[in-house]
């Protein structure tokens, strides 16, 4: 079956959370280029995620999360017990993960002997590879009787089967540095997998601490190691791009545009406008929750049931809870978004002027589900306009609404405007 | 508590509990840490006659923080004061709290309103009676 291939930029992914996602989706199919699915989530919820794969033909990859492997085993833990949804995916991981999962966490000589993958390490690649391809390929016995029963019926079949996964990630783990054994350990893995499974698209996952960005060392290193590979993923652990400092901002511009030299694709795991902003110059995207997630840290304990609806607020390109929204969009209401959904809603509460009034009932009527359309839209008007304008046209907007927010004392509502002007400075360099 | 040239050291508590006074001086009912949206006003008063409420947010000395916070509960108090000690007062922009309607509280030995909030313009109905409902339920309680 072909893979699907990226567009040529910017690939927008979004991180399957909870099942109320599909709906936003499949509201805007052109609003996003794919999805992205934990693999604890895809074993759990495989049924109703791969349903709908199936009836959007989106493009999709499985996170595999295997760094957690390595990390607290209290990460995975409810209530002092596994987790169900990793109760049922670590079987799929190999011995290893079958025996410790939960228990205590993977030593990086569990996986690598000094010289050579061990070979926990090959079957850990193998499984975790294997996974991908299979968590949502339907039976195959299932699949024919049910061909066969639809063909008596002389019917369609209600929803095709999802399509391969874009991509495959090998087993990645969070390193310091690249001197870190964990890095050594990752990079054997990911080469391991390209050559066992040479037919498929392995795209290793560099997940590193932000740290590595002050390292002119490390962030060659991490090039010269990854470039070969057909596409990368990039995950510096709890890079929010709105608060780091322009040089972090910079070394990470170095980092994503040294690939793109290179002609390697590549994906940020947990991006933001700043990462999207890279994605211009070559195949390469950025992956997030909808309206949440542009950053992680790698020991944050993973939570089910989403987050608080917040307003994204495309002026600082950031979200807003809803008190910020609310005294923001009260005493500004300029600001107001136009997108079809935030027009929608005006629309549907009969609005007049901008007062405190409709902001009030805007707002009200916000929640949850046109708050994620209006990121989703909004997201796909700034992917488009960073496509289609050149960078300095980019790098002028972020200075003008740096401005227009500093006219107005935007720090009072907490809509915070500072970020704009590292990142125009950072794009810049 | 006093520091080491024998000052004493103020809280935001001892500040609020001045202010309690003041307003329940005034015939006010008071309540404290009420919560609106995902905040907790220092202080809401409420005169029992007009029905009237007010909104107090207070900080010994970093008034801009607590200017983020006091700009937030216009939207559901019908007058918002930030509370500051007298210590630090000087430092507070009345030009600025005044862009916003917001009033002024100096608090030292007792606490004492050095500049009238306005009425609030913005007012958000559904997180008034957000508000009242809390405030009227604690009352009851």
């Amino acid at each position: 079956m072909t893979r699907q291939q990226p567009r040529e930029t910017p690939c927008l992914f979004y991180r399957l959370g909870v099942a109320a996602d599909r709906r936003v989706l499949q509201g805007h199919p052109d609003a996003y280029s794919g999805v992205v699915i934990n693999a604890q989530i895809a074993i759990w919820g495989k049924n109703w995620i791969g349903t709908f794969l199936g009836s959007s033909e989106k493009p999709y990859f499985v996170d595999p999360v295997t760094h957690l492997l390595a990390l607290d085993p209290d990460l995975m833990l409810r209530k002092e017990n596994l987790r169900k949804s990793f109760e049922k995916l670590l079987p799929h991981y190999g011995t290893l993960a079958s025996k410790f999962g939960g228990e205590r966490s993977f030593r990086s000589e569990d996986l690598w002997d000094g010289s050579r993958l061990t070979t926990d390490g090959e079957e850990l690649s193998e499984s975790v590879i294997t996974f991908q391809k299979e968590v949502f390929r339907k039976e195959k016995r299932m699949q024919q009787s049910l061909l066969r029963y639809m063909k008596i019926l002389d019917e369609k079949l209600p929803v095709a089967e999802p399509s391969e996964p874009l991509l495959l990630i090998p087993p990645y783990f969070y390193a310091e540095s690249p001197d870190d054994d964990w890095y050594r350990v990752s990079l054997n893995l990911a080469h391991f997998s390209s050559e066992a499974f040479s037919d498929e698209a392995i795209w290793p996952a560099i997940c590193v601490s932000s740290a590595c960005l002050d390292s002119p060392r490390a962030l060659r290193r991490i090039l010269e190691d990854y470039s070969d590979f057909e596409g990368v993923l990039v995950w510096i652990s709890a890079f929010d791009e709105t608060k780091e400092s322009f040089k972090r901002l910079r070394s990470l511009k170095l980092l994503l545009d040294g690939f793109s030299e290179s002609d390697t694709p590549w994906i940020s795991l947990y991006g933001g406008y700043f990462a999207l902003c890279l994605t211009r110059a070559q195949r390469s995207g950025i992956v997030s929750g909808i309206s949440y997630g542009e950053s992680k840290d790698v020991n944050a304990r993973t939570t089910g049931g989403g987050f608080p609806p917040r307003y994204y607020v495309p002026v600082s390109r950031t979200m807003a809870v809803s008190a910020t929204a609310r005294t923001f969009l009260t005493d500004h209401p300029a600001f107001l978004c136009n997108c079809d959904v935030c027009n929608s809603v005006l629309e549907r509460i009969g609005a007049g002027k901008l007062g405190p009034e409709v902001i009030d009932r805007f707002l009200t009527e916000f929640d949850p589900g046109p708050a994620k359309q209006h990121f989703l839209l909004n997201r796909a008007m700034e992917a488009e306009t960073v496509h289609e304008c050149s960078r300095q046209e980019v790098i002028d907007s972020l200075r003008q609404d740096y401005e227009r927010l500093e006219k107005i004392q935007s720090g009072l509502y907490e809509v915070e405007n500072a970020h704009l002007g590292r990142w125009a400075r950072a794009l810049t360099s | 508590m006093e520091d080491h040239r024998g000052v004493a050291i103020e809280s935001e508590q001892n500040l609020v509990d001045r202010i309690e006074v003041m307003f329940r001086r005034g015939g006010y009912e008071v309540q404290r840490e009420v919560q609106l949206l995902t905040r907790y006003i220092d202080l809401v008063a409420r005169a029992p006659e007009s029905g009237t409420v007010l909104a107090v947010e207070a900080k010994v000395r970093n008034w801009r923080e607590g200017l983020r916070q006091a700009i937030v509960y216009r939207l559901a108090a019908d007058q918002v004061f930030l509370a500051v000690s007298t210590r630090f007062v000087h430092r507070v922009n009345h030009d600025l709290l005044s862009s916003f309607g917001i009033g002024l509280i100096a608090v030292d030995g007792q606490a004492e309103i050095v500049m009238p909030a306005e009425g609030s313009e913005v007012i958000h109905k559904s997180l008034q009676d957000e508000l009242i409902s809390e405030i009227t339920s604690r009352g009851e309680a």
